[in-house]
């Protein structure tokens, strides 16, 4: 359905996206991960026909969309990480202007906004002044005005940032809905690496501007499959303890987790034996181990070197 | 266009604390300037009213005695000196400074008491009279000789004060006045007597008109009031404008302009949503002030219709004129940072505030600042405004009304045109 090739964007010499390329098929949810800076918005930007992209190209149905920006204009809903939204107006005046201007009239607009009000679950709140909403429920309408006119594939860019658990599942639902009850294709991009998990069937992971992997969960997991991770509680903090599980040679990488460690090593090494040797070494009590296979979070830190928050 | 007026609208509407600024902060303006400056401009002033003391230590008999008897012995004709004698009867000086200070104008400003010297300078001293006026002996006879024979006049006129005062300076001006006339009558009077008339004695000394209103037939004198609300209004439409574009701002930093673009909107549609919204929010703010200023401060009593039509179409086409400004400056807030954009935003206000007369009148600008000011839209609406209601002429209002016009439209159009095209915001 959309494609991205060789997509790029400089701005005075510096380059945001540098030859990214994705895909997505019709009624897939793909997720787009990547820290702070990666380029996702330049690269959401530019496939919304916002940014003319300094090379490559954005395809819809094998068409150029840089030629015929009106037709992805049709075809997309865009949620900005920003509340792009009129504090002073209620839900419904914000839906209504919304809606007219995407040529929305009389009943049909009126049908529309009450689906989508109803959707994002703000129906009863319709009529209250958004600035007096709370930050989940402002996001809420922010869904709810990309969705007024059917769009058929819907950007999501990080729609869940800042919000009250409740709203955040409220979306989450939402999202899982237009996916695979109404078929609507859908990008996510996000910092929470368990939503991205639980909607998407496919990640790309992006950093400096460049598509640096993609795949299923189980495709990107492949990338550790030669590693395990390991979780060690101990009873109190000792620097030099952990300072010595990172120089050990199984070890490849190695974070502090507050109330402990985690390790990425090498699978099939005699890592447990040597993580308790040291530990008696520096007389450090261990309270719990744990192994377990790498997820999505692990992989991006694996292939940035950062965790996706940073 | 419609959806996009109705939206800006409501923003406006819904924005009260933004809305009670833009309304009331003229209006406390206005208020503040009518009352702390009433007369920068034709209201009226408080008139000057003083109580002075009269001392009169010359004896005006003995005074013309000695000056006849100075002629004798000074080469003279009998026939001269008969007639300087006769003159001196008539052109007694004590008189005639009597006659100045006992007329009607002379009494508007200042109450005449005549006394002696220690019990005038016991009421100066006690601050109940302005000041003191001394015929000083020898006055007389010094004054005849300097009117009749051109002699150096050696006992002039004492005026005694305690301290200086807006008062004292008008006495000062209408005695240095009443001389200056006196001695401009004799000057006549002794060139005719050189081309062979005799001196009448008929001097003119009838005092001119103290103070008033140079009043200009055909025009009417604008009032502080007046010429404050005028100028308070043109200014903060001015302001409206710029609030208009601070919301474009907002609009642009918050992704809801991507979101309208996504829509396939066109940025016109959006920019005239804009000029509508601000046209509407200005009259608002004008009609408001008017009104508001109309009946607290009686600001136009008795005016005809016509000549609220008159003023009506000048708030119209300022207004359009206020739309085209904010055209431009929304459009200044998609070209330059914002910082940038509001900063000479400011700037420009400020400086058409200036030189339009905004801040101060008009009149206290140097005529080249002046000269510019009537090119800036407040400064060619205020002075259209100054224009109606001073001569009330219609073919000036038709000629105001198309000037303003015409900067409106061209202001919408250089807007509309500066604003960046799809895919270069």
């Amino acid at each position: 359905m959309l494609e991205t090739v060789e997509l790029g964007k400089t701005f005075k010499g510096k380059t945001a996206v540098d030859g990214a390329s994705i895909y997505l098929e019709e009624g897939e949810a793909v997720g787009l991960l990547g820290p702070n800076g990666a380029g996702k918005s330049t690269m959401i930007s530019m496939i919304a026909s916002l940014l003319k992209p300094t090379f490559g190209d954005v395809r819809l149905n094998g068409q150029s969309v840089l030629k015929n920006p009106a037709m992805i204009r049709r075809t997309l809903g865009v949620v900005p990480q920003e509340i792009a939204l009129y504090a002073e107006l209620s839900a419904y005046e914000n839906l209504k202007f919304f809606g007219r201007i995407y040529g929305l009239k009389g009943k049909l607009l009126e049908t529309k906004m009450q689906e989508v009000l109803e959707m994002v679950g703000l129906r009863e709140r319709q009529k209250e002044l958004i600035r007096t909403f709370s930050g989940g429920m402002k996001r809420r309408i922010n869904i709810a005005a990309a969705l007024l006119h059917d769009p058929k594939l819907v950007i999501m860019d990080e729609p869940t940032v800042g919000i009250d658990p409740q709203s955040r599942n409220h979306i989450l639902d939402t999202v899982r809905l237009l996916n695979r009850e109404k078929g609507t294709t859908v990008l996510y991009t996000s910092h929470y690496m368990e939503e991205v998990e639980q909607l998407c069937s496919r990640v790309y992971i992006m950093d400096h501007g460049q598509i640096i992997a993609s795949g299923t969960h189980n495709e990107l997991g492949r990338i550790l499959s030669g590693e395990d991770t390991l979780y060690v509680k101990m009873s109190a903090p000792s620097p030099g303890f952990v300072h010595e599980l990172k120089s050990l040679e199984s070890v490849r990488q190695a974070e502090e987790t507050g109330d402990g460690v985690k390790l990425i090593v090498a699978k099939q090494t005699n890592i447990l034996s040597e993580v308790v040797g040291t530990a008696d070494r520096h007389k450090v009590q261990i309270l719990n181990l744990h192994v377990h296979s790498p997820s999505l979070e692990d992989v991006f830190l694996h292939l940035t070197g950062r965790k996706l928050r940073d | 266009m419609g959806i996009f007026f109705r939206k800006d609208f409501l923003t406006y509407w819904r924005d009260r604390k933004e809305l009670l600024i833009a309304i009331l902060m003229p209006l406390v303006l206005i208020f503040v300037m009518s009352f702390a400056l009433p007369n920068w401009f034709g209201n009226e002033t408080p008139s000057i009213h003083m109580k002075i003391g009269f001392v009169v230590e010359d004896d005006a008999a003995s005074g013309i005695a000695a000056f006849k008897e100075s002629l004798g012995g000074s080469g003279r004709t009998e026939g001269e000196i008969a007639a300087l004698a006769a003159a001196a009867d008539d052109l007694n000086p004590v008189l005639l400074l009597r006659g100045l200070l006992d007329s009607e104008e002379f009494r508007g400003i200042a109450e005449v008491v005549e006394t002696d010297a220690a019990a005038a300078l016991g009421q100066l001293e006690n601050g109940k009279w302005t000041a003191i006026v001394t015929i000083p002996a020898g006055y007389t006879q010094s004054g005849l000789g300097g009117m009749l024979l051109g002699q150096e006049e050696t006992v002039p006129l004492r005026i005694t004060a305690e301290e200086t005062s807006m008062e004292l300076d008008v006495l000062r001006d209408v005695l240095g006045d009443y001389y200056r006339s006196l001695n401009f009558s004799m000057a006549i009077d002794t060139v005719t007597k050189a081309s062979g008339f005799v001196p009448t004695g008929g001097v003119d000394t009838a005092l001119a008109p103290i103070g008033g209103i140079e009043q200009v037939e055909g025009f009417r004198v604008i009032t502080s009031s007046q010429y404050f609300t005028l100028s308070m209004s043109v200014l903060f439409s001015m302001f409206m404008a710029m609030t208009t574009a601070t919301k474009a701002m907002t609009e642009k930093r918050e992704h809801v302009f991507q979101r309208i673009l996504l829509s396939g909107a066109r940025p016109v549609q959006y920019v005239a949503g804009k000029a509508m919204s601000t046209f509407c929010m200005t009259m608002l703010q004008a009609v408001i002030a008017f009104l508001v200023c109309h009946f607290v401060l009686n600001l136009f009593p008795g005016e005809s219709l016509s000549f609220w039509l008159g003023v009506s179409a000048l708030v119209t086409v300022y207004c359009i004129g206020m739309a085209g400004l904010a055209t431009i400056f929304t459009s200044v807030t998609f070209r330059l940072k914002e910082d940038s954009a509001s900063g000479l935003m400011m700037i420009v206000v400020m400086v058409f505030g200036t030189l339009g007369g905004g801040f101060v009148p008009v009149y206290v600008l140097p005529d080249w600042m002046r000269g510019i000011g009537e090119w800036t839209p407040n400064g060619m609406a205020l002075a259209a405004y100054t224009d109606w209601i001073q001569q009330g002429i219609v073919p000036d209002l038709y000629k105001s009304t198309v000037l303003l016009l015409i900067f409106s439209v061209a202001a919408i159009i250089v807007g509309i045109a500066m604003f960046p095209r799809k895919g270069r915001i």
